[in-house]
Formats: structure tokens, sequence, C-alpha cells
């Protein structure tokens, strides 16, 4: 990388070789030499021209024993800098700097995304040590809840104590919320707890917020039961006994009116009368056939909904 | 789990009114034209033949508003017509019909007149009076039957003890000779089924015949081994004369042109012996059971049936000639034999196989050849309707008795009996 091979320069050691940019670094062993510059992340010419005077400047610096710093990002493929010098691309495998301290930089590809986050870090390097910085520029959730409620991170261990964090609206840092679970407090509701994964999803899918509703302690009154079907009243029960009864009885009167239509049937020589008393035997049969049905199913369905209650 | 209780119970209570409102009474009201039996006519009318008049008869109708009935008559081909002063009251129950001819065929209709001046009618009923007294042997129940001259209508039924043998008839007297070789005795009985003389006990009675020429009947014993004669004294039970040495006689025939007695026995022979001494006047050997003769009477002649395994042969043995002439060989279980006199033809009846209706009733010439022949009849006893070529056969496949014509044409046919296997047809 171009950027390496200004540093290895002005560390007096022009002619060193470099390692590939995402190879892991040995360090049981001092780095002697670096990569090759990339070719495809240098072709930019103010870049070239930033890296010289970077060299330039470092050049003019006594020379000091190198040190190394790794660094990762999340989300990666941030821009990273050291100090004012431009180095490449997180994840970023460890990168010879001169021992001392250094200012580690990350940038977003679009700054305005960013919210308030640790995009800097300055490190001491010793001599011969690599150092690898983790820097988290996501973006942080904005937990929010209805009402507004005190915000908790439980502890790991249930022999620590919780830690209140604030009062929602709040944002948190998506590295907090990831391992943690949260407990939402507010009076007159119930407590609830979420895991950060969740209100991480939440926020994911909700652009940047998560929103989560309390339980009110104050329900309301339970719903009335239902009236009983009228099936299941007792009057309409008995009433179908009553009426099941009158049915049947009435049933018999008109049965044996159909037995006196169907006498005067046997005894009529017209034939218009053989004809009119036969029709009318039969409208009586009918009659008191579908009324003693009736009868029958409504007395049988009362004693049946009485004992049994099934049409409660 | 309650919806479906409730379900399954509503569907029970709606099936339960639908089928309790699908039955309908019977249109038993004789007069209902929907009447299937009736289908509106008056029931219960019968025009019943006798000799030289027509029985009416009817069961008044239950109904309300009849006033009176009349009574139509008219000849086949001809429209009704009110027989006048035929009218009788709603509680008459028959009347006699005299103004008729014998052997003519009348139809009758009764009309119900009522009092809102419609009338209805019976279906009509034919009627065809005459001499002729058909009298039957039933074996289900075992009885005598008489049938009126037509043979449309069952006159009377005689139950018996025990289904009788054989029969026959003093035409001279009017009186069956009846024979029940269960009970052992012959019974004596007029037409109309009253006593006609005393019980005649015959141990072993099998075949009966009468001669009509002197009133004398003869009876065969094959367990006695004899033949006996009664007569012709009713009254007198005792035999005038006994034939024995006979073998064991089956088979007897008395004839009245020829006063010759003809008995047939088990071991084959034929003998024809004297009617006033029971002397044999000669014999033939036929070699094989014989099962039943008819007489020639004009050649004083006889056809004989023989039976051999199962099969029968039919000869004809003439007085004079030693020798049978063997007519027929390989007949289909014989029941009966009859000549008729008119025109010395034999009518044959071969049952067949019992109850298969396979038999068959023949006609034969003197030389036994067939006249005609007429199939799918169960063919029983015969009788020759005498004066004419007819002939009247018990047919045990329609329980009918049916009389044919000299071609075996059907002319008419009695109802259905209980199993008839005997007739005799007599003109007083």
């Amino acid at each position: 990388m171009v950027v390496a091979a200004l540093l290895l320069a002005a560390a007096g050691t022009p002619n060193v070789l470099h390692a590939s940019p995402h190879a892991a670094p040995d360090s049981t062993r001092a780095p002697d030499s670096v990569s090759a510059p990339d070719s495809a992340r240098v072709s930019s010419a103010a870049l070239a021209a930033d890296s010289a005077r970077a060299a330039d400047s470092l050049r003019a610096a006594a020379p000091r024993p190198l040190a190394y710093v790794a660094v990762e990002t999340r989300p990666p493929g941030l821009r990273v800098t050291f100090g004012s010098v431009e180095v490449g691309w997180s994840p970023l495998p460890p990168t010879a700097v001169p021992s001392g301290r250094v200012r580690v930089r990350a940038y977003p590809v679009d700054s305005r995304r960013f919210e308030p986050a640790i995009d800097g870090l300055t490190v001491d390097a010793a001599p011969g040590e690599t150092i690898r910085v983790s820097l988290d520029l996501r973006s942080h959730p904005l937990l929010h809840s209805e009402p507004a409620a005190t915000l908790s991170l439980l502890a790991r261990r249930d022999d620590a104590p919780d830690s209140a964090v604030g009062v929602t609206p709040l944002r948190l840092a998506p590295a907090v919320l990831e391992s943690r679970r949260v407990r939402f407090e507010a009076n007159g509701f119930a407590d609830s707890v979420v895991p950060g994964a969740w209100l991480l999803d939440e926020a994911a899918r909700g652009k940047g917020v998560a929103r989560v509703a309390l339980r009110s302690l104050h329900l309301p009154p339970p719903a009335p039961p239902p009236p009983p079907s009228l099936l299941g009243r007792k009057w309409f029960q008995l009433g179908l006994v009553g009426v099941g009864a009158l049915l049947t009885g009435g049933a018999a009167i008109i049965r044996h009116q159909g037995d006196l239509a169907y006498d005067r049937y046997l005894e009529a020589s017209d034939p218009r009368v053989i004809e009119r008393e036969y029709d009318r035997t039969v409208h009586y049969d009918r009659l008191s056939a579908a009324t003693l049905g009736t009868g029958q199913v409504m007395f049988t369905a009362g004693l049946f909904f009485l004992v049994t209650g099934i049409g409660k | 789990m309650r919806i479906r209780a409730r379900r399954a119970f509503f569907a029970g209570a709606a099936l339960v009114i639908l089928l309790g409102g699908c039955t309908t009474r019977d249109r038993l009201n004789p007069l209902d034209p929907a009447n299937t039996e009736t289908s509106g006519a008056i029931p219960g009318f019968a025009a019943v033949a006798a000799n030289g008049i027509v029985e009416l008869r009817w069961t008044p109708l239950t109904q309300k508003g009849v006033d009176a009935y009349a009574l139509h008559r008219w000849r086949p081909g001809e429209p009704p017509q009110a027989i006048p002063g035929a009218v009788f009251g709603p509680a008459s129950t028959g009347t006699i019909d005299f103004d008729v001819e014998n052997d003519s065929t009348y139809l009758y209709r009764l009309v119900a007149r009522f009092s809102y001046g419609d009338s209805a009618a019976s279906l009509p009923d034919s009627a065809t009076p005459g001499t002729r007294s058909v009298s039957i042997l039933g074996a289900d129940p075992a009885s005598f039957i008489a049938l009126s001259p037509d043979a449309r209508d069952v006159i009377l039924v005689d139950p018996a003890a025990n289904a009788y043998e054989d029969f026959d008839i003093d035409r001279d007297r009017d009186v069956l000779w009846l024979s029940d070789p269960v009970a052992g005795v012959i019974l004596r009985r007029g037409l109309s089924g009253q006593i006609g003389g005393a019980t005649l006990q015959v141990q072993g009675v099998t075949d009966v015949s009468v001669s009509n020429l002197r009133g004398v009947g003869w009876a065969a014993s094959p367990e006695l081994q004899r033949v006996q004669a009664f007569g012709p004294d009713l009254n007198d039970p005792a035999p005038r004369l006994t034939v024995a040495g006979v073998g064991h006689a089956r088979v007897v025939e008395a004839g009245t042109l020829d006063p010759s007695v003809w008995i047939g026995n088990d071991e084959g022979t034929v003998y024809r012996v004297s009617p006033s001494d029971g002397s044999v006047i000669e014999q033939w050997s036929l070699g094989a059971s014989i099962r039943a003769i008819a007489l020639d009477e004009a050649t004083e002649a006889a056809w004989v049936v023989t039976i051999r395994d199962n099969v029968n042969d039919l000869y004809y043995v003439e007085p004079g000639v030693a020798a049978a002439s063997l007519k027929r060989s390989g007949l289909d279980n014989v029941a009966d034999v009859e000549v008729e006199t008119a025109t010395r033809t034999l009518w044959l009846s071969e049952r067949g196989r019992p109850r298969s209706g396979a038999g068959r009733l023949s006609r034969l010439a003197a030389d036994g050849s067939t006249l005609a022949t007429r199939g799918g009849l169960e063919p029983y006893g015969i009788a020759v309707d005498a004066g004419s070529d007819h002939v009247w056969a018990s047919d045990l496949a329609s329980n009918r008795v049916i009389e044919f014509d000299a071609n075996l044409s059907v002319v008419r046919r009695s109802p259905p009996l209980g199993v008839p296997y005997g007739v005799l047809i007599h003109h007083p």
C-alpha cells in the first residue's frame, strides 16, 4: 500500500517488503517488511500528493522505532487515518507506524449519516507493540416508548446491579444493545424487559427508531359475560315442553277429525263427496302428523335442554 | 361438541316431522275411482250359472245414499239392457233369473241407484246355464268340489278326511262313489254333497267303477286281492258279489253298453269277468302292472295302460283276440285314459314329471296314432263331456279344470282350485 510505503520510508527502511493488506499479522515476530502498494487503492493523484507531503513531514522528524496498529470498524469499509495521514480502509491489518502516540480515526463515506459516535481514538503504541483499534460508528437507534419510561440495562449476572441509562426517547449504542437486555419502567405501567438485539432489529425496520408500548396497570374492567342464548333460558325450555305437550294433544284432536273425515269418505257414494272427504282426510292426517312431530320434537327438545344444559 | 349435538337433534326432528307427514290412508271406499281393486265399480257381484237358471248374488253396499239396485242383462255383442222389473231394495243380496236358456251365455251387471241421482255399476259377469255337473276331487285341502255348469264358479266344497283315490257316478241316480283307501271306505254322496247311501267298508280300496246299466258299483282292492260289487240298493253296505283269484286287483272298469267287468292287477293280467257271477270270461297277460283301463264299449274292447320301469305302454285288448295289441310305448307317467264314445277316439293324459308342468294331453285314433296333442300342462284326471267331442282335464300346472275341444283348444276353464286331480262330467 502506498501509505504504508511512505510510512516505512519515513522510518528509514526504504526497501522493505509489504504483507498482504488483509493478511493477519504474526504477533510473535516483529514485522520487518510491508507489502507492496495496492495499485487499486492509489489511483487517486490527489491522494498521492498528500502522501508525499506526509512522507516529507515524517522524514523530517527523527527516526523512531516502529509499532503496529490494526483498525476494525463497524460497519467495515471506512476510510482510516493515523494522525493526518490516511492509511487505508477498514478493516486495516497491523500497519507499521512510528511508536508513540497515534491518533486513529475512521470516516464514513457519507459523513452526514453519522450520529454521535466514537470515530476516533488516540493510542500510545510502544515500540514493537501491535495495537488493535476497534471503532463503532454504527447509527445509534432511538428508543421510544409509550409512555416515556426509564431505561435500565439489565446486569448480565444476577448479583450485579442493573444500570439506569436514561429516559426515553433515548439513543443507545448498538454495541451496548446487542448483548444486553433493556428494562422499560414507567409509573402506572408494567415493566417491560426487551432484548437489545430485538430493539436493534426493530430500529433497523423502523428507520432507526424502536418503539415499545408499555402495558398499563390500569386494566379495563372485564367484559360482562354474554347473555345465555334463547335455548339456554329456563323459561324458553319450559315453554318448549309446554307447547310440545299442547301440540301433541292437539295432534290427537286433529287426527280424530281425520278419522271422522275418513269415515265420511268410506260412507260416501257420491264421487264428489268421496274425493272431497278423502282430500280432507289426507289434509287432517298431514296436519296431525306435522303437529304431532313438531310437538314431540319441542317436548323432547325442552326436556333435552333442561336436562343437559346444552342450549346454554 | 354442543353445536354438533344441537344440529343432530334438529336434523332428527326435521326427519321425524317429514316422515310423519308422508303416510296416507288406503282408498278403501269401493266406489272410489282411485280404489286400485275396484276402480269405483260395485264389488261382490257374481252371476252363477245353474240348470235353466242364473243365480245373481251381490253384497249390499255399506255406503250411504243407495236407493235401489237394478240388474242389466245382455248377450255377448249386444248392448246392456235393464231387466224389466228387476229393481231391488238397498238391503237385497241377490235374485234368480229364470228367463234364460241352457247353453246360452249371458252377461249381467248390477247398477246401484243413489239418492243424489247418480248411479254406479259393477263389472259385468257372465254365466252359461246348462245341465252339466262338474265334479272335482281336490287334494289341497282334500275335498270334493262342485262347479257351476260353465265351471266359472265353485258352488260346493265338501271337505274330506283323506284325499279320495278315485270316484265315479251312478248316472241314473246322481250318486257319487268316492273311494278312500286310507280309511278303507267308499262314500256315496249326492251331487250337492248330501249322503247318497251307506258307507261301504273296503279295505285298501283303490279303484271304483259304477255300471250305469244296473246301478252296481265295483271296487278293486289290491290289499284284499279281490274285486267286490255293491248295489244296486244304496243302503245295503254288504257286497253282492266278490271276485277273487284276480291277483292284486288295482283297476276295475264296469261297462254299460258292454255289461262285462274289466279288472287289471299288479301282476300284469287283465281279466274280463261276468257281472252276474264274477266268472272270468277272458284274460290277457301283458307282463307289466296294469295302471289304467278305458272301455271302448262300441266294440266291447278296452285300452290298457301298463307300467314297467317308470315307462308306460298302451295296449288295445279285444275280446276273442288272445294277444293284446301294443299301440304306443314309452309314454310318460300316464295318469288317466278315457274313450270318447261317439268317435271311439282315446283321450290320454300324460302327467310327466310331477310338479314340472311338462306333461301333455293327447287324443289318439283307434290305431294309436295321435290326432291332437297339447303340451305345457300337467294333466291328471280327464273326463269326456258326454254327447260332445270335448274333454275336461284337471291341470296341476295351473290348478284349474279346463275344457278342451277336439283340437285341444281351450273352451273354458275353472277358477284356481286346490290341486284338482280328478274330474267327472255328468249331464242328468
